[in-house]
């Protein structure tokens, strides 16, 4: 029925370049590049070397591109099938540094403390060719929390999170006995600072300020996921830090080392997540008042004021880029779900944690199901560590490769791996 | 000045200071003719490790080193008007971080001596 010519191509496009081949020729890495990973998968080092690889995106055509926190993207290409990088090459690298990526519409899409850019790349290519061009502008950046993270919807509207630049918008900030300030202050705040904003890339270039302000009360999520079947916005939190340091007659050090969340949210139109007032405690799961907006560990906001999250994942883990599994070379129990990097804490006195990264379960409607799991971990390189300083890695960057392996970045240590699913 | 209490060992989950914490013992004991000598290692445990780390490291990209830093390199009173009145009392450099300190003027006078002293000894160039 097929001609013979086409039934050949057909057949030999998939032998050489389908996905159950590209993975069959894979073989783990001796201990998976020092990451443990659960039964059935496998990882190989894709780069070492890469010290600051933030975001990480992947083409369609396997090339996998890193921000690089120092100026420039790093471009990783694979060209006899072992997973791992023959050539590398770097781009862009004029442009201040930054955190997210992504490839979109024929486009490498990356952004710095202030703006998006994006530069054209044609099929095949492992540096675009293209000149970047500004898609949204004017963000802010007041240095601290300006790592601008985004992600598209399957309209291909572009949702950006602008950090609020402060830790609990007290006065002196972090001091003890921080004071929070007016109402007035805080929406002024809140109305450039704290949120997602969306950008439509068919107007670019277009300042923040002629963007959609899409939800507000946020501290700084960098995990920004969209998922296509709910056709909603998904995002990890950096929840507050040094509550005993701020008061600690009522909140001691313990206290702070686990009970103020990294919140897991929908990102609704006009979701308000309720900082700089509150913060989230995963134990009781009850939204509380912050000490610098009157909080004594018991007080909580006026009812449905602030949404609470989803999940609340522990305290200090310090969430990262987020990514969904569209693919199926991972098991059934994968599929629709997201996989979210943890960089690692810095705040739990003596006893770090996360340096991880996770599974987030959603089911058929492209719902979280509210469960979680570690999926890799052992980046820390040791059983326990007094401070970041001391991690063998520090996960970063996630994404899914066109094939279905997860690609896992760390910027200190420099190292990108790729996941497989290994069936053994 | 409160110590923090460890949650180690604990088999309940950590509660706010106020509901669970028992009273931190004094610094010190003393002979009653001395006045009680102000271990600086435990304020510096207590308010600092906090944020730049036991080993004085810091936190990259968030607290700054002290060890092999400009302050601790300077004279001492540098670096008592930092701990007192945070790192925004330093107007003749630009801030690296982007973001400040806060002031730690609740230490009393013996409590800054000493801290200054163990932070000197520990992790200047000196040690």
């Amino acid at each position: 029925m097929f001609p013979k010519s086409l039934l050949s191509v057909l057949l030999s496009a998939a032998l050489t370049a389908g996905p159950l081949a590209a993975v069959a020729a894979l073989t783990p890495d001796p201990e998976n590049g020092g990451i443990s990973l659960p039964a059935g998968f496998g990882a190989v080092v894709v780069a070492d070397g890469i010290n600051g690889v933030r975001g990480l995106a992947s083409a369609p055509n396997g090339d996998v591109y890193g921000r690089l926190s120092g100026g420039g993207i790093v471009a990783l290409r694979d060209t006899d099938g072992d997973g791992k990088a023959d050539v590398t090459e770097r781009f862009a690298t004029d442009l201040p540094g930054g955190s997210g990526i992504a490839v979109h519409g024929g486009y490498v899409y990356f952004s710095t403390a202030n703006e998006v850019y994006r530069v054209a790349r044609a099929a095949g290519e492992l540096t675009p060719t293209g000149k970047p061009e500004l898609v949204a502008t004017d963000l802010g950046d007041r240095r601290q929390h300006n790592a601008k993270m985004f992600t598209f919807d399957s309209d291909g509207m572009l949702y950006v999170e602008v950090g609020s630049p402060s830790n609990s918008l007290g006065e002196p900030d972090r001091a003890r006995g921080a004071k929070g300030v007016s109402d007035a202050r805080v929406n002024e705040f809140l109305s450039e600072f704290g949120g997602v904003w969306k950008f439509d890339p068919s107007k670019a270039p277009q300042a923040k300020a002629d963007a959609e302000h899409w939800s507000t009360g946020h501290r700084h999520m960098l995990g920004l996921a969209w998922h296509p079947v709910s056709g909603a916005l998904f995002g990890a939190q950096n929840g507050r830090d040094v509550l005993n340091v701020v008061d600690p007659s009522i909140f001691n050090q313990a206290y702070n080392a686990v009970r103020v969340s990294e919140e897991f949210h929908e990102l609704k139109k006009g979701s308000n997540l309720g900082w700089p007032y509150t913060f989230y405690d995963p134990i009781d799961n009850v939204r509380l008042l912050s000490p610098e907006y009157g909080g004594d560990g018991q007080k909580t906001p006026e009812a449905g004021r602030f949404q609470d999250p989803i999940i609340g994942f522990p305290a200090h883990w310090a969430p990262m880029q987020m990514a969904y599994y569209g693919g199926d070379q991972f098991p059934e129990t994968y599929r629709g779900g997201m996989f979210q990097a943890f960089h690692g804490s810095w705040n739990r006195q003596g006893d770090q944690k996360g340096y991880n990264v996770v599974f987030i379960p959603f089911d058929a409607d492209g719902h979280p199901t509210g469960e979680w799991s570690v999926f890799a971990e052992g980046f820390m390189g040791k059983g326990q560590i007094a401070s970041p300083n001391d991690a063998a890695y520090r996960p970063m960057g996630v994404a899914v490769s066109p094939d279905g392996s997860v690609l896992i970045g760390a910027d200190q240590g420099g190292r990108v791996w790729r996941v497989f699913y290994t069936a053994e | 000045m409160l110590t923090g209490v460890s949650g180690c060992g604990r088999s309940e989950a950590p509660k706010t200071a106020t509901a669970s914490a028992p009273t931190p013992a004094p610094a010190a004991t003393s002979a009653p003719a001395a006045a009680p000598a102000v271990d600086g290692e435990a304020v510096y445990t207590a308010n600092c490790a906090t944020c730049h780390m036991a080993d004085g490291r810091g936190v990259p990209n968030f607290q700054p080193p002290i060890v092999g830093s400009a302050v601790l390199a300077a004279d001492p009173v540098r670096l008592e008007t930092v701990i007192r009145a945070g790192s925004a009392a330093l107007k003749d450099r630009p801030n690296p971080m982007g973001w400040e300190m806060p002031p730690f003027g609740y230490l009393t006078d013996p409590e800054i001596k000493a801290l200054v002293a163990y932070v000197r000894g520990t992790f200047g160039a000196g040690e």
